[in-house]
């Protein structure tokens, strides 16, 4: 029988890693109705800039990833502030489309000015560590799994509380309607990009620190999970978003305590989002035909 | 109603194939990690001869190597043969003057995709050619190079091969780092009558004549790794784990002979890469080989750090013995393990060295640093540079034995490439020679060292050791050759 305690806490760390985007692109779609593709690659030039501001310009460690995060906002406003209205209308693919396509903007740029050159970012909560008999977790590993519970749950009750948030919520059901009624329809867009981005900075600078620094895989192989996860949750439902990503996080890492399933590990996140769709398509046809 | 769900539908089969899409996106992204080196099929086994000497014994209960000193040279350089034209550390004839007679032109092509850019072996080729122009060139002549690169698709390389041949006429090919040419152009080469002086990457490299690699690839460096953890004392099982892609099985099995002949047990690892979650994937390694085994890691640089990482964050460094093949023999991993995980890995993680420390302070290293960094190059400092200044090096000493006023035409210049030997570089253990003509392919390069990081920096563990004659490699014929 494998022993399965360090792969529990380490799975439910990337879990709550793959919550943190997912809670994002969740919010952005809901908000806007665009499928953000671009979310791994804006983490990623979040996390390289932090990694250059500290490494080649002294710059102090929380300064340096506060502005990580802001940077992530700010990319992610500025596409949305441009490129939002005039793809409103167009179809989610479309959308979709149009946002992989800045991913790849971002990537080829990451690649040009940063090279492939070995790199490592410590977040400081990572020489904090727990240790007992039965598992060892440092704090990077804790900021992981709790950090996105809390903004799961100040994102709903912002979205229920807030007039910003009400606006949102009204948006999602519908822009124009929402429009109709006075509710300033770019500007609390831009707050849904802005507020997204910056959670996409945060998943980045976590992803980079637990994972890997590696700009391909920080862009797009690793969040992939982050989307799966939306996905599962019909990228409506934030609760049950979060709860995929911790359990794709935790297959993923038990299955690595399996010596004979171990190699196929990576492939959850498909897995899991792939028979969750066929799962929504195959009722959607029931309710249908019964209907 | 209906509409509406056929709507839904709609939407939810969209997502699905957005899924599909971004998922290709992904998997295209991912780093191939290829170590610089592959092979897919067994060498061909010589008989080993029968007045060569016993293989070294690998001794478990041989006390471990000395504790690093930072500050030691690495090794002395090589005592000059007698048969080098070009000096220790000098750009070919090294005269200060630059060539300005009829160019030699010469080609070479990489792999270059995302993830995995051997461009860097041929550009610091050129930049060893554009120092010999600068100081004289092949007696007056200029050496012209220019190298393409490619994705790892046959048909693209068969084109290559077709352009520098045919359409550049190129007069030999220099450089070529693949992940799969070797097993695709070596009839090609051959028949149009090409000795290639290269990197290996693909199996064909170090499995026929046609080519002769300056570097061993990884089924030769894992072996090294291997060796270098059960003298340090690795004990009960050695694990192995490269990326997951083609050939790398093979290149796992030279860690399975090695277990053999410790009498360890052996299990080996193929992991796609980037490692997705490089803390449970430590936690595999070290269950897999247990505590106070061996395990050794086929990864370039940039994936093995975080796994470095994660390996010190669970606690998990004095679990096993960690080796691993050469890439990450490289000053800024050492730097970047120093960063993020401080004295933890100092003279823990004994990388098996194809060639010398990168700050070893000697001529040729000297010169390689300089000219890169007068270059302005767009490429770090790492093996794969070295592999570049040797691939230069060598050519260039090559063309220059082949005297004054000598025509420079195809048939003359693969000639003087395939019939050189006793090319000396304080980058290697010993000097290097194109071939033996045994048929087993060449391996000129199997020696080395063990290298460990200590206070940010690489540095010598082990001095030269020769690589394990088993079974299953030519070594022992080769060695026998050698004489």
């Amino acid at each position: 029988m494998p022993d399965f305690k360090p792969f529990i806490v380490i799975g439910l760390a990337l879990g709550g890693v793959y919550a943190m985007s997912g809670v994002g692109l969740v919010v952005l779609y809901r908000t806007t109705g665009v499928l953000n593709l671009f979310y791994g690659a804006v983490g990623a030039v979040g996390s390289l800039t932090a990694w250059e501001l500290i490494n080649e310009h002294g710059w102090n460690n929380w300064l340096a990833f506060a502005a990580a995060v802001l940077l992530g906002g700010v990319l992610t406003l500025l596409y949305g502030w441009f490129l939002g209205p005039p793809l409103a209308d167009r179809d989610p693919l479309v959308k979709a489309s149009a946002s992989l396509g800045f991913a790849l903007i971002l990537l080829g740029f990451m690649q040009w000015y940063w090279t492939a050159d070995v790199r490592s970012l410590k977040l400081p909560t990572s020489d904090w560590q727990y240790v007992n008999g039965w598992f060892r977790i440092n704090w990077t590993q804790g900021l992981g799994m709790l950090f996105p519970i809390a903004i799961a749950l100040i994102t709903v009750v912002f979205l229920n509380q807030t007039k910003v948030g009400t606006a949102m919520r009204a948006l999602a059901d519908n822009r124009d309607n929402a429009a109709l009624l006075g509710i300033p329809v770019r500007k609390v867009e831009a707050w849904a990009w802005f507020g997204s981005g910056v959670l996409f900075g945060v998943g980045g600078l976590l992803l980079a620190s637990l994972v890997s620094m590696e700009i391909a895989a920080l862009s797009f192989t690793l969040p992939i999970a982050a989307l799966a996860a939306a996905l599962i949750g019909r990228v409506n439902s934030l609760p049950v978003t979060v709860m995929a990503a911790f359990v794709i996080g935790l297959i993923q890492s038990s299955l690595g305590a399996m010596q004979s399933v171990a190699q196929y590990r990576n492939t959850t996140p498909f897995i899991a989002a792939i028979i969750v769709l066929l799962y929504f398509g195959w009722r959607g046809q029931t309710e249908g035909r019964v209907a | 109603m209906a509409k509406g769900t056929t709507g839904s539908s709609s939407l939810w089969k969209k997502l699905l194939l957005l899924l599909a899409v971004f998922s290709l996106i992904a998997a295209s992204c991912g780093s191939d990690d290829d170590s610089g080196e592959t092979a897919a099929e067994e060498p061909a086994a010589e008989e080993p001869a029968a007045e060569e000497p016993a293989a070294e014994e690998p001794a478990a209960e041989e006390p471990a190597a000395e504790e690093p000193a930072a500050e030691e040279p690495a090794a002395e350089p090589a005592a000059p043969s007698g048969d080098m034209i070009i000096e220790p550390g000098a750009c070919g004839l090294n005269t200060g003057e630059a060539a300005t007679g009829e160019p030699i032109k010469l080609g070479g092509a990489a792999t270059n995709i995302p993830g995995v850019d051997f461009t860097w072996i041929p550009k610091m080729a050129a930049i060893y050619f554009d120092c010999v122009n600068a100081n004289g060139g092949i007696y007056g002549n200029p050496i012209e190079y220019s190298f393409e690169d490619g994705a790892p698709d046959p048909a693209a390389w068969q084109a290559i091969a077709t352009k520098l041949v045919e359409d550049d006429q190129v007069l030999a090919i220099v450089g070529n780092t693949s992940l799969l040419e070797c097993d695709v152009n070596t009839e090609y080469y051959a028949e149009n009558g090409y000795s290639p002086i290269i990197a290996g990457v693909a199996p064909g490299c170090f499995l026929n004549d046609t080519w002769s690699a300056v570097n061993m690839g990884p089924y030769y460096s894992n072996l090294g790794g291997a060796q270098a953890a059960v003298r340090k004392g690795a004990a009960g099982k050695l694990v192995v784990a490269s990326p997951d892609q083609p050939g790398m099985d093979f290149n796992n099995s030279s860690v399975e002979d090695m277990a053999n002949i410790a009498g360890l047990d052996y299990e080996g690892i193929l992991e796609a890469v980037p490692i997705a979650d490089p803390a449970g994937f430590a936690q595999r390694l070290v269950d897999a080989a247990g505590e106070g085994g061996g395990v050794v890691l086929n990864f370039t640089g940039p994936t093995v750090l975080p796994l470095l990482e994660a390996i010190s964050q669970q606690g998990l460094v004095d679990s096993v013995i960690w080796a691993s093949s050469t890439p990450p023999n490289d000053p800024s991993v050492a730097q970047a393990l120093l960063d993020c995980c401080g004295t933890d890995w100092d003279g823990k993680f004994l990388i098996n060295a194809e060639f010398n420390v990168l700050d070893s302070g000697l001529p040729d290293n000297n010169t390689m640093l300089e000219t890169h960094e007068a270059a302005g190059a767009d490429f770090p400092i790492s093996a794969f540079s070295q592999m570049g200044y040797l691939v230069g090096k060598f050519t260039t000493e090559a063309l220059l034995r082949m005297g004054e006023g000598a025509e420079y035409n195809v048939e003359t210049v693969n000639a003087a490439i395939s019939s050189l030997t006793n090319a000396e570089s304080d980058m290697l253990c010993k000097p290097w020679y194109f071939s033996n003509n045994l048929g087993t392919g060449n391996v000129s390069n199997n020696t080395d060292r063990t290298v460990v990081p200590q206070g940010g920096a690489m540095v010598q563990f082990e001095d030269c050791f020769e690589i394990q004659e088993t079974d299953n490699n030519p070594l022992a014929a080769i060695r026998a050759a050698e004489g």
